[in-house]
């Protein structure tokens, strides 16, 4: 049975690779067979913002998005995502805007390891 | 599979979103049953006073958010030599925090499946 890996990244899409490590890091975990969940909370939110259009770094939302296509499952806290001036239908497609008492804790609950990535 | 987890708070109160943010993610595991615990670590150690006044910055209480884990059993652990370094006296935590030396919340780290920092 194969392991399962959750990734809760709280740093946002700009400013900071963190987010972009926690999408590198998931589809290293992917290509070993690892099943891998990605959460988003706090500023992690605005990772999964459609239409990022950074010109000169990384667009992690794209990247999120071939993370998924590989398996990964992502979700992001709600409360933080509305915090933000964010709505339902602003995420990219295959996020779930979710909650971290259903979907965090489901995530938890089915994996093997948690790494935690934030400053 | 995942059936505990330690929650480190190692952010001061105010100023950041992220002691905050451990406990409210403490509070979402342990009402779903999850064995949940949080320690006050390092900067942490300022959660724990209870004379805090975030109406003067327009934040919520974490003095209210760590109370609410009590309503669930969850524990929260207060390290003894982080509370040294800073010169915070017992006598000013608020009421149901647990003091531990720093062995025991070694030994935190082993009792639980999965950690996150804050």
């Amino acid at each position: 049975m194969p392991k399962t890996l959750t990734i809760l990244f709280r740093t946002g899409s700009m400013m900071a690779m963190d987010a972009n490590v926690a999408v590198k890091l998931a589809k290293a975990a992917l290509d070993k067979g690892y099943l891998v969940h990605l959460f988003g909370y706090g500023e992690g939110v605005t990772a999964v913002k459609k239409g990022q259009k950074p010109k000169r770094f990384p667009n992690v939302g794209d990247e999120l998005q071939e993370a998924q296509t590989q398996g990964a499952t992502t979700a992001v806290c709600e409360t933080c995502f509305a915090a933000r001036g964010l709505e339902r239908g602003e995420e990219i497609e295959g996020a779930k805007v979710g909650s971290l008492t259903n979907d965090l804790f489901k995530f938890l609950s089915e994996s093997d390891r948690l790494v935690t990535i934030a400053r | 599979m995942a059936s505990s987890i330690l929650v480190l708070i190692t952010k001061p109160p105010y100023g950041l979103e992220e002691a905050f943010a451990g406990l409210r993610l403490a509070l979402a595991m342990g009402v779903n049953g999850m064995k949940t615990s949080v320690l006050f670590t390092e900067e942490g150690a300022y959660n724990a006073v209870s004379t805090q006044k975030p109406e003067a910055v327009k934040m919520p209480s974490n003095i209210e958010a760590t109370k609410e884990l009590y309503d669930f059993e969850i524990p929260v652990y207060v390290v003894k030599e982080d509370l040294e370094e800073r010169a915070i006296a017992e006598s000013s935590l608020f009421e149901g925090l647990k003091v531990i030396p720093q062995t025991e919340a070694r030994e935190l780290l082993q009792q639980h499946d999965v950690v996150t920092t804050f």
